[in-house]
């Protein structure tokens, strides 16, 4: 509890930043806002005019793709800073500086680097969520709702802890840049239906690296597709999954900190 | 006089050459990169073959094989094109070291041009030329059949090369008043994804968006040379749009040098 206020204060100071730049805010909303509007209406006009990809519409895959940039952003908010800063942290030293912080580290590390440059796309993603749902045949009872909420709150953490394990090795190798540029191909990947993959990269893509019950499980479960080869309540592990990566990833950091020696800078 | 010229064009060669160097040391990087950009263009192979398995093999006069190579022609035409020269303006302006660049007997344009060249030649070398070879022996590739597509192809790349760069040189300049690129490369990036055919090709677009993407200057960036290449336009099609080109290229000339004569000022007022 004592850690929530902290972290409201965290947050305070940053959003403090926006009253005073407005328009540098602004600037940046709106640009990050036109990033991903524009790559969703790209990947609506390619389905639209195939009329199906894999057994996908286009309005489906418009929904597929925004819950994946609305987790994305939701973890954005709180990891991206961070994680994303870690490996130049270590390189030049001040990681040292919060270690010697009377807080727990990961929190400090997270407080520290709050993010408030995902709003523009959440008002893209969160807008074209919407324009999916009316355009398609999909019961908005309270039960779907929750779960579709439900759902984006489990691959928020999946996105979480990618963030985590693919920029705490930077504590053993201090420079990880490549291990980033690897996590964005992944993310390329989530951008299309699991099914139109080969076996091998299916199954990389459910055991290895679950990226697909961040939007592909939980989209087919939304919907109840049954003609995608896989079976939708698979969905139903995407909280389970997000929950036990993340503390996986909490936990990983601290084994990490544990056999950190300081780069002496 | 030729004298003259030839230690102006040995001078620039000398940035193209200094760039290349400079990411040349990031050699650990190479392969990674190299892995990252066939997965992507794996993916969009994927992604194509999907999306023609439902129809009879033909859409829009386009075949598979032909979209693959479309695929495989976007690596190759958006690294010659894409050349970051609004990121060596802006850094610059940032700095402030450009007020050097102002009293330098070299123009800046050409500096950040060169730059980006030499940073891209090496992209061609080590990273695209290795994925168009895997690729084209996975997926096939469709040359051009007829010699003026080759020919014209080469003449709307190097066209869209100076297009692409004097949009990018004005897109820098901005960074005179608002000290950082980011904003602008963001929104203009947006109008390339949307516009440029970067991932879907215009052919399939439909009409009222089309018409939109048929009035602004970014196809000739990258789907226009491609279509010349692919021979989806005739030879009086491929003369219209070298035209186009230029025509655009005439009015993003006119912008630079408004631009430019703001830009200056703005320096001015700030001290440098």
């Amino acid at each position: 509890m004592e850690y929530a206020s902290l972290y409201w204060d965290f947050v305070k100071i940053k959003l403090k930043s926006i009253v005073e730049y407005p328009g540098a805010f602004w600037a940046e909303t709106f640009a990050k806002f036109m990033g991903f509007a524009s790559q969703f209406i790209v990947t609506f006009l390619l389905v639209y005019r195939f009329e199906t990809l894999a057994g996908w519409t286009a309005y489906e895959i418009l929904l597929f793709v925004s819950i994946n940039i609305t987790a994305y952003s939701l973890a954005g908010f709180f990891m991206f800073n961070p994680f994303a800063m870690l490996s130049m942290h270590i390189q030049q030293g001040t990681f040292d500086e919060m270690l010697t912080k009377p807080l727990n580290p990961f929190f400090y590390l997270c407080g520290k680097g709050f993010l408030y440059g995902y709003i523009g796309n959440l008002i893209a993603s969160i807008g074209t969520m919407i324009i999916a749902i009316v355009n398609l045949d999909f019961n908005t009872t309270f039960y779907n709702m929750m779960m579709l909420i439900v759902f984006i709150i489990g691959g928020a953490l999946i996105h979480c802890a990618l963030f985590m394990f693919f920029n705490i090795p930077a504590f053993w190798i201090i420079k990880s840049d490549a291990l980033i540029t690897l996590k964005w191909s992944l993310d390329d990947f989530a951008r299309y239906p699991l099914n139109i993959y080969n076996k091998f990269i299916q199954f990389f893509l459910i055991i290895i690296v679950p990226i697909s019950f961040i939007n592909f499980f939980p989209v087919a479960f939304l919907l109840g597709k049954d003609n995608i080869g896989f079976n939708p309540n698979l969905a139903l592990l995407t909280p389970v999954i997000g929950i036990m990566l993340t503390v996986l990833g909490y936990k990983f950091f601290f084994f990490a900190v544990k056999h950190y020696s300081s780069t002496g800078s | 006089m030729y004298n003259k010229y030839k230690d102006v064009i040995k001078l620039y060669i000398e940035f193209l050459k200094k760039s290349f160097q400079s990411q040349f040391i990031y050699r650990a990087n190479t392969l990674i990169r190299i892995f990252t950009s066939f997965i992507f263009v794996f993916i969009m192979a994927n992604v194509w073959t999907a999306l023609y398995s439902t129809t009879d093999g033909i859409v829009d006069g386009i075949n598979l094989s032909e979209m693959l190579t479309y695929v495989l022609m976007v690596e190759v035409v958006r690294t010659v094109v894409l050349l970051p020269v609004s990121r060596y303006v802006a850094g610059r302006a940032k700095t402030g070291i450009v007020s050097i660049d102002f009293i330098r007997p070299i123009n800046l344009k050409l500096c950040a041009i060169f730059n980006g060249l030499g940073e891209n030649m090496l992209s061609i070398v080590f990273f695209v030329a290795p994925i168009v070879v895997i690729g084209s022996l996975i997926w096939g590739f469709v040359f051009p059949s007829r010699p003026f597509q080759m020919i014209f192809f080469i003449i709307a790349l190097f066209m869209a090369v100076i297009l692409y760069s004097t949009m990018e040189y004005i897109m820098g300049l901005t960074a005179f008043w608002t000290k950082t690129d980011f904003h602008i490369n963001w929104i203009v990036n947006s109008f390339m994804t949307m516009f440029a055919g970067m991932t879907v090709p215009l052919w399939f677009y439909p009409k009222p968006i089309k018409l939109v993407a048929d009035v602004l200057p970014f196809k000739y960036f990258i789907f226009e040379p491609i279509n010349i290449f692919l021979g989806k336009v005739d030879f009086s099609g491929a003369i219209n749009i070298i035209i186009m080109q230029f025509v655009w290229l005439g009015i993003l000339l006119l912008i630079e040098r408004f631009v430019w004569h703001f830009a200056q000022r703005v320096v001015t007022i700030q001290g440098g």
